[in-house]
């Protein structure tokens, strides 16, 4: 039952606000004053959230102690998810993200998380930084290619900076 | 032979004793009354020499200040004497100093001349002495002089000329330096600026579907690459 959050999982912040729901609804069964740990479960995080938690359980919503435990490993578990930081010069739909998030992780062979980074320097494909290793998949390189064999004047490097939001 | 004492003659020494002390009083009263008239009349002379003192010393006190007064007028005219005399000397002084001067200088101008003349004519003895052949030597000289003056004067104005020179080609050098440089850093920018415009033109003729296309073939050579 636990997958049907992964599933749901596909950016560095899903992962976050999942966890922020999972770290809100352990703290309410510590919690003696504010929302009580139903109505955290029942107002303030996901239906897949709910539903795992109510599975888990086994209907025992007074078991503190196994939904504790159980909101512990799927924390664990999501920290595990590798991240993959893939920098574009787009801004993609929300289809555009599952569908290249998709692809990532069954070229990886595992589930993996996407952190979409927006550069304005990027003229179209992707640069794909993973375990601090970088790869250059933009069309940059041909774009300026092409334009120096227009002109002679040679840019520096740091003129490509120009305009970079980061 | 004892004294007998009867009334009567008690009485009558009584009697006797008051006569004599009464007539006494009287005697001390008078005596009284005239010194005092003449206390009064030494008090009144007295006063009277008093006021007599006063006079005289008021008197006294207005001779005095006259006379004060005549000899400080006396000291004046002395002193305005003086003052002119004293002005009358200076310039007299002056005067003769002046004419001391004048007289010293007209000598010494005396002198000079007499020196000058003198000198001139020793010089005119001299040139006159001067054989033909020297006074020829000394034109000479005098025409070199002259030429050499001549040519430092136009190399003077021709180092002048090449120092000005040097500094104008100078400037000039720096200047197409300067402009060069400008126009280079100007190509350059119109190059960077091109390449922005080319870049934001082409991005926004690319497709969403082309870019995630693009994106795709990106993750699979990061695959072939071993990156990922």
């Amino acid at each position: 039952m636990s997958f049907k959050i992964f599933d749901e999982v596909r950016t560095v912040d899903d992962a976050l606000k999942i966890e922020g729901e999972l770290l809100l609804l352990k703290d309410s069964i510590y919690k003696k004053k504010g929302l009580t740990f139903l109505e955290t479960l029942q107002n303030k995080v996901s239906k897949s959230i709910y539903d795992f938690i109510v599975f888990s359980c086994k209907n025992d919503l007074s078991n503190y102690d196994l939904i504790i435990s159980q909101i512990e490993e799927i924390i664990a578990q999501l920290k595990k998810i590798p991240v993959v930081i893939v920098k574009i010069g787009f801004e993609p739909t929300y289809s555009q993200i599952i569908k290249i998030s998709n692809f990532l992780s069954q070229t990886v062979g595992e589930k993996v998380l996407i952190d979409i980074l927006f550069d304005p320097q990027i003229i179209s494909g992707a640069e794909i930084i993973k375990d601090g290793k970088y790869y250059d998949g933009t069309t940059n390189k041909e774009f300026y290619d092409a334009l120096l064999a227009q002109t002679k004047t040679v840019p520096r490097e740091g003129d490509f900076l120009i305009g970079r939001l980061k | 032979m004892g004294i007998i004492l009867n009334e009567q003659t008690i009485t009558l020494l009584l009697i006797m004793l008051l006569s004599a002390s009464t007539l006494l009083l009287i005697a001390l009263f008078i005596v009284y009354v005239r010194l005092l008239a003449k206390v009064e009349k030494m008090r009144q002379d007295y006063a009277k020499k008093e006021e007599g003192y006063l006079r005289d010393l008021t008197s006294l006190r207005k001779g005095l200040e006259k006379q004060s007064i005549e000899i400080l007028k006396e000291s004046q005219d002395v002193a305005r004497k003086l003052i002119q005399k004293a002005q009358l000397m200076t310039k007299d002084y002056e005067t003769k100093t002046e004419e001391l001067l004048n007289s010293a200088i007209k000598l010494i101008d005396q002198r000079f001349q007499e020196s000058l003349l003198s000198i001139e004519n020793k010089v005119t003895e001299a040139m006159d002495l001067m054989p033909a052949q020297f006074e020829k030597n000394l034109n000479q000289e005098m025409q070199a002089i002259r030429i050499r003056l001549v040519e430092e004067v136009s190399k003077a104005q021709e180092a002048s000329e090449k120092a000005f020179n040097e500094v104008y080609s100078s400037v000039e050098n720096d200047l197409d330096k300067y402009k060069k440089t400008r126009i280079a850093d100007f190509e350059k920018r119109l190059a960077q600026i091109l390449q922005i415009i080319a870049r934001n033109v082409l991005k926004k003729e690319i497709s969403l579907a082309d870019h995630e296309k693009d994106v795709i073939k990106a993750i699979e050579e990061a695959k072939s690459q071993n990156v990922i």
